[in-house]
Order: structure tokens, then sequence, then C-alpha cells
């Protein structure tokens, strides 16, 4: 993602935003028709549109999940919700179905368990998405401020008691929320992470057709991407396995 | 005419008469009157003249070996013209004890005479009586002589050293010059350490004519067999042994007439003896491989071809398919051990069924070996199976060979899908939810934005977060400034307030310094008075500590002040109109009316 060039551009594109929103909004609504009538192909095409115009939402993300779901396209469901989730982190019913969808992959893989602090971060994090994160650190830093004001210039000691605590809280609060919106920010952004799409891969332990076959994969397992050389990329699973695979065997999410 | 009939007739009266001077003897006899179990004796029946019909005594007691043997002679013996027929038997006791052959007969000139009768004493010990054994036994041992000479088993290699694995073919070959009767293999060496394979003979061989040390004899191949060392070294492969039924001619050491008849083989007494022959022992010297084989290679050693073959390239999930491996060839073919293949991991596959079909008929071992894997497909896909290596010792190069099958490929379509999808592995909570379905489509609440921008890290964001502290930097900057204005103007308002009061005070400084206390008292009261007067406005004249207080109060002085002052003034007054009764120093006395001059012109 690049960061916006500068206020006025954003509130032109806010703008030009607001007159495309009920264009989009109607082709969303004529897409979710179609899945509804059971027409998942039909849908699935004006929901491509949409994407196509540069507009996504989590809620789009997640229809075209289902909808390839419905289709029986597995690795692509699975690529749309991580899609979803990377929008709306704490939305259940995308959490609900992109658990139903690793169901159908072949492979059981079992994660390595990150250090507990980190886990909780990262839960915590998924909360909000960025955008929230930052509006909260924003709030924090101006009452923060104000709080400061607030002592500084009103004598009444009542007050001024009342404050202090405010002080340290929304200082903590700034630090805090600034480093979940960054950490979230970092995820949403994140291009390493990938769905193997072929049927079945093998992983070789060099970049190399010639090279050893350490183990196989299915479509639908979750990568992430260590390094690349030519067509080949070094991925590593969730169970810390390591190997080279083609790089037209994912798509990153 | 009559001459010639008269000498004719005169000869034959004469042979006739000849004939008839001849008394006709039949005459039985043994070759021994003792003898014991299993003992071979002959009988013989001579007869001094020409016979016919000869018939045969019953032989029940005893077993004919053979008989009879018939030969006839003429001979001239003391210018007379004698003729013998003899019919002889071999024969071999039944059960001891003490026994009578009836006489045989015979026609003679249309006369049956009979032999006599033979007693013959069956024992069972093996020792015989000293006068007939002895010579038996020597005769034993001679003819047993006699036969090894005659009569051989030769072991053959074809070659004395073999690398382990590699085919050595052992050939047993039989050397005689006599009669057999019966044979067969009684013990055959145990070859350990090697993997044998006979090798099938002829039916019906027939023998051949081999020359040795100048002598010819019959041979025949007795056996043969394709020997495979197991392991390096040298082994010994012990004799093979054989028995036989053989027809020996006999020599009689008795001195009558008839052993000019025995001499000759042809109308020789010849009797049926068991012989035990042995080959000679063989030495095999073994070879190890050369060392680092092919990581491929598992033991076999030949000469080899390899193909591979899937019975389907297409087939369905769930669907059986045959992978066939055959290696044809010479060499060590049961010994080859099926060859690891890395199936695709979505492959079911078991242990392969191994078939052989091995040709005994030629020296060279050959034939195929074939393996049959049993394969079923998981998943739907493109497969491959990767090639195939298989690596032998070749015994004609001596090096180590390695044939390689390329990779086959196995399309396979979607079949009947297991019902449920993987089943094996899941949690209680993913049981949970297999038969779920998926939730539903969302319709559109969330809005939708510009793909690829982001709230955090813009400048926006910046600017929000970062303003608030701008604004405090602002805000204290601004105070700070205020504040210092205040306190410069505080700063000037004392110092021109203090400077006022030390004028006011001037004279009274001076009066405390000559310790001039009444005048000083004075003087600090009228300083006082004298202030207040210019800065309260009111008239000298007019003061007094009511309307000083009021005045003070009303122009917001604090009151503590107020009460100072009063205080203050009042002090002056008592030290004056009473000397001394208070203990106020003047130099206090000063200090507060400075300080409240002081005071008094900052708050107003």
């Amino acid at each position: 993602m690049k960061k916006a060039p500068s206020i006025i551009s954003i509130i032109i594109v806010f703008l030009s935003s607001i007159s495309f929103c009920d264009e989009i909004t109607h082709q969303f609504e004529t897409a979710n028709d179609y899945y509804r009538k059971g027409e998942y192909e039909k849908a699935l095409s004006i929901y491509e549109q949409i994407l196509n115009n540069g507009y996504v939402s989590s809620d789009l993300y997640y229809n075209i999940g289902n909808t390839y779901h419905k289709l029986e396209n597995i690795p692509a469901a699975i690529l749309y919700y991580e899609r979803a989730k990377k929008l709306s982190p704490s939305d259940e019913d995308i959490d609900f179905n992109l658990k139903l969808a690793n169901l159908r992959v072949v492979d059981k893989i079992d994660p390595i368990p990150r250090f507990f602090i980190v886990e909780w971060w990262y839960s915590l994090s998924n909360i909000f998405n960025s955008e929230k994160w930052s509006i909260i650190t924003i709030i924090s830093s101006w009452l923060f401020v104000l709080s400061i004001l607030v002592i500084r210039l009103i004598n009444i000691p009542i007050i001024k008691n009342l404050f202090i605590p405010i002080i340290i809280l929304s200082m903590i609060s700034i630090i805090f929320t600034f480093l979940l919106s960054y950490t979230q920010y970092k995820y949403e952004n994140d291009k390493t992470v990938a769905i193997v799409f072929s049927q079945n891969v093998s992983v070789k332990s060099s970049p190399d057709e010639a090279g050893t076959d350490l183990f196989v994969i299915h479509e639908g397992v979750k990568v992430k991407i260590l390094d690349s050389l030519n067509e080949w990329i070094k991925i590593k699973l969730a169970d810390g396995k390591v190997g080279w695979i083609p790089f037209d065997s994912i798509q990153i999410i | 005419m009559y001459k010639k009939l008269n000498s004719v007739a005169i000869l034959l009266i004469i042979f006739t008469n000849i004939l008839f001077t001849q008394e006709a003897n039949f005459i039985a006899s043994s070759s021994a009157n003792i003898v014991s179990m299993g003992e071979q004796f002959e009988i013989t029946y001579t007869l001094n003249g020409s016979g016919k019909n000869f018939k045969a005594p019953n032989f029940d007691d005893f077993i004919v070996l053979s008989g009879p043997n018939q030969s006839q002679s003429i001979q001239i013996i003391n210018g007379r013209l004698s003729q013998t027929i003899t019919y002889s038997f071999i024969l071999q006791p039944r059960s001891e004890g003490k026994f009578t052959i009836p006489p045989a007969s015979i026609e003679v000139e249309g006369k049956r005479i009979q032999s006599n009768t033979l007693n013959i004493e069956v024992s069972k010990s093996t020792t015989k009586p000293q006068t007939k054994t002895t010579p038996k036994s020597t005769e034993d041992e001679n003819l047993s002589k006699q036969i090894a000479q005659n009569l051989f088993i030769r072991a053959f290699l074809d070659r004395n050293e073999v690398f382990q694995g590699e085919q050595i073919t052992v050939t047993y070959k039989l050397y005689t010059r006599l009669n057999i009767v019966n044979s067969n293999i009684d013990k055959i060496p145990a070859y350990t350490g090697f993997w044998k394979e006979e090798i099938d003979l002829e039916r019906n061989q027939n023998y051949s004519i081999e020359t040795l040390d100048g002598i010819q004899y019959r041979t025949v191949t007795i056996k043969k067999l394709a020997l495979f060392p197991q392991r390096s070294g040298t082994f010994d492969i012990e004799p093979l042994e054989a028995n036989f039924i053989v027809q020996v001619q006999l020599r009689r050491r008795t001195g009558d007439w008839f052993d000019q008849f025995f001499n000759d083989p042809f109308f020789g007494n010849v009797i049926n003896k068991d012989y035990k022959a042995q080959s000679n022992s063989l030495k095999i010297r073994v070879k190890p491989l050369p060392e680092n084989p092919p990581s491929t290679f598992n033991g076999a050693v030949g000469k080899f071809d390899i193909d591979a073959w899937l019975d389907k390239t297409e087939t369905k999930s769930n669907e059986p398919v045959t992978l066939r491996i055959k290696i044809s060839g010479r060499g060590n073919i049961k010994l080859i051990e099926p060859i690891k293949i890395n199936f695709p991991v979505d492959f079911e596959s078991y242990e392969p069924k191994i078939s052989d079909k091995i040709n005994q008929k030629l020296s060279t071992i050959s034939g195929t070996r074939t393996f049959e894997y049993l394969l079923i497909p998981r998943r739907q896909g493109n497969y491959k199976i990767p090639t195939i290596n298989f690596s032998y010792f070749d015994v004609e190069r001596k090096t180590y060979q390695t044939l390689t099958i390329p990779e086959m490929k196995l399309i396979v379509t979607k079949g009947t899908e297991i019902v449920g999808g993987p089943v094996a592995g899941l949690t209680k909570e993913e049981i949970k939810l297999i038969g779920l379905d998926i939730r539903f489509i969302k319709s559109g609440s969330n809005k939708f934005i510009r793909q690829g921008i982001s709230f955090f890290g813009s400048t926006f964001f910046y600017i929000l977060f970062i303003s608030p502290f701008f604004v405090l930097i602002l805000t204290f900057y601004v105070l700070k400034r205020y504040e210092s204005n205040l306190q410069n103007v505080n700063l000037y308002k004392n110092k021109r307030a203090t400077k006022l009061a030390k004028k006011r005070l001037k004279l009274a400084k001076k009066l405390m310094e000559n310790n001039d206390k009444e005048k000083f008292y004075e003087e600090v009261s009228k300083a006082l008075w004298g202030y207040l007067s210019d800065k309260l406005g009111i008239q000298f004249a007019n003061l007094n500590k009511d309307n000083v207080k009021t005045t003070l109060i009303h122009k917001n002085i604090k009151n503590e002040i107020i009460e100072k002052l009063l205080h203050t003034i009042d002090a002056c007054e008592y030290s004056r109109f009473a000397p001394s009764s208070d203990s106020m120093n003047m130099q206090q006395v000063y200090n507060d009316a400075i300080n409240l001059v002081i005071e008094i012109e900052e708050q107003l």
C-alpha cells in the first residue's frame, strides 16, 4: 500500500469515491442476487468487475470467498477469506467460513505455537483494522495533550487530581494503539503469505526440478514466502517445514 | 563210387564211435558250499558232451541273480575230441540254514540225465571258514580295486574363480568301462553358501566315448548344477556319492580246466556287484564384488535387461493400477530384491508380487523375474512414477551397470471420492464442523474503499496525530511568555515600590542608625500615614485607622496586610508615647514598614 500523497488528494479521492459509491453498491447487490439464486458464475463475474475498478471491502472479499466455496474452488475460497480477514480481522463469519474451507485442505499441518505474549498481541491487534486503531491513537494523543493543559491551567485541585491518571493512561494508550495500528498495518500489507493453488506440489530441497523431493503439499495450504530465485520460491509451512516450490503454484494473499 | 561211399561211412562210424565211447557226464558244482547271508556264489552244471533242453532245478531257497548262462566248447584232448556245455547261475541265499539244490537235467541222445544235488550251508556270520573265505575277501578287495580302475565319477567346475553372485557350474561325469545294471545317486553335497539351481539333463542320455591316459571310457553326465555364491571366500565342495550295480568278470583261483573258459570275458562268468563310487571334492574361490556399488545395487550379478510398464496410463481415483517391472537375463535371478520406488504421496502401494520364470535347460541359468506393484491413487491429478534405476554387476565387463526406466505419467481423473473428504486426523472440534455449511453472504454494510490506500501511516494521520502535541507546545510557550511578562511586571512593580518605601523611610532609617528611638518611631508613623494619604487619596488630616482600613478593604488589599499595617502603626504609637514598654526593636519595625509599603504598593 502506498501512503496517500497529501491531504488534498485524499479529499479529492474521497469526494470522487462518493459518486462512485452508489454504482458500486448497486453492482454489489446485483451480484449478491445472483448468488442467492445460485448463479455463482454470474455473481463472481460482477464481483470481479468491482475489484477491477479498484474497490474493495471485506464484505466483497467475503462474498467472493463464499462464491468460490460454492463452486468447490477451495484454494480461491481460502484466498479471498484471508483477504477479507485483512480488512475485518475480527469478523466471526469470515473466521468460521475460513475454518470450514480449511477443513477441506488435504494436508494436516500442526502449526508451531508462538510465544504466548506474541500470540496475545496479535489477538489484540486483530480486534480492529489499522484504520480504527489509528483513530484511537489520535484520540489518545488529543486526550493526553488536553489533560496536560487542564492540569497546567486549571488550579482547582480536585480536577487536577482527576486528570493526572488520565494523562498517564492516555500516554500508555498512545504508545499501545500506535504499535497496534502498526502491527495491523503490516499484516494488511504483508505480501509474503500465499495459498497453494496447484493440486499437489512437491516441495524440493533446492530451486531445481531435479532437487530432492522433501514432501508434498496440496491446494489450499497457506505458506510464507522466505526467498526467491528465478521461478522458484522458498516457502515455510506453519509447522516450520521449509523448501522450494515453483512460483506459479501459489497466489499471494 | 563205392569207394567214396565207403570212406564216408567209415568216417561216420569213427565219429559215432568216438561219440559213443564217451560216457555222458552231467556235473553240478558250486563256487562255495558254505556261504553267508548276502554273499553271492555260482552254481555250474557241466555236461561233457552235447545236449539239449536243459532244465534248471528249483532254486526256491535262493535268489537267482543271473542265469542260466550257457557256454560251449570243443576241445581235443589226448587226441580225442571232447565237447562240453556249461550252464551257470549266480545265486544269493534267502535265509540261513542248510539247503539242498535238486539236480538239473538235460537230454542227451534222447535220454534225460540228471546232475548231482548240491548241499549249500548258509551261515549268518560274515566271517567265513578260513579255507574258503580268505581267498574270497582278497578277492573282494581285488574286485573293488578292479572296479575302481574301470569306473569312477569326476566332478568338474567350469571355472576356478567367480565373483560373489556369479554363476559357477559343477558337472558330475561318470566314466566306466563296465556294464552298469543299475545306479542311483546316494549323497549330494550340501553346497553351503551357495544358491543352487539344478540344470536339467537330457532324458535318455547316451554314452559318449572319452579317452583318459590312453584308455577309452564310456562317459555320461549324471548331474549338473548352477551354483551362485552368496558370500566371498574359499569353499570346499564335498564329494558326490553314488551307488552302482556293476557287472564284473570273476577270476578263479581253482586250477581246473574251467579256467580257460572263465578267463575269456565273452564266455566268462560275470557277477553283479554293488559298488559305491565317490567323486573328487572341489575347491571354489569366490571373489568379493568391487567396492562402492551404486546405491541402486541390491545383489544382482550377471547380465540383465529391465523393462517396466503400467497397465493403464489413465485411471480414476481409487481405482487400482498395476506397475510391472520385468528384469530378464542371466545370473542370480532368484536373488534379485525388489527395487525401492518412491511412489507419489497420494498413492497407496503394497509390497510387490514376485513371479519367476527360470530356464533350467541351458547351462547358464537365465530367465525373468517380474515385480508387480498394485497402486491405488487416492486423489485426482497428473502424477509421475519417478525414474527407476536398477544396478547390477556385469560379470563380463566386471563393472557395475545401471539401467534406467524413464518416468511414467499417470493421469488420474475424478473418480468416486471417499465420502466426507479427509477423515483421518480431525479433531473433535473439526468433526463437529464437517457437515455444516458456510455462513451466508454479507449485504455490504462495510463501506467500499479504494484498494491500496491505508489510513495508518498516511500524512493525514500523522497530521492529526502530531497536531495536539504542537498545540501543547504552543500553549506552553504562550503561557510561559505571559507568565514571564507578568513576572516582569511584578518585578518592576516591586522595584518601584521598594524604592518608594525606602525613600519614605529614609529619614527613619537614619534615626534608627542614630538610635534616636523616639524620633524614629515618630518618623515611621509619619511616613506610613503620609504614604497612605498619597496612595489612598485621603487628606492627611482626615486619616484615621478606620477609614484607612475601609479604604484598603475596598481596594482589595489582603486582610493580613491590613492587620499588619494597623498593628505596626499601633506599635509605633505605643513606642512613642510609652517608651520602652514593649521590646520592639527598631530594625524589625523598620523592616515591617518597608515590607508593608512594598506589599500595598504591589497590590494596588
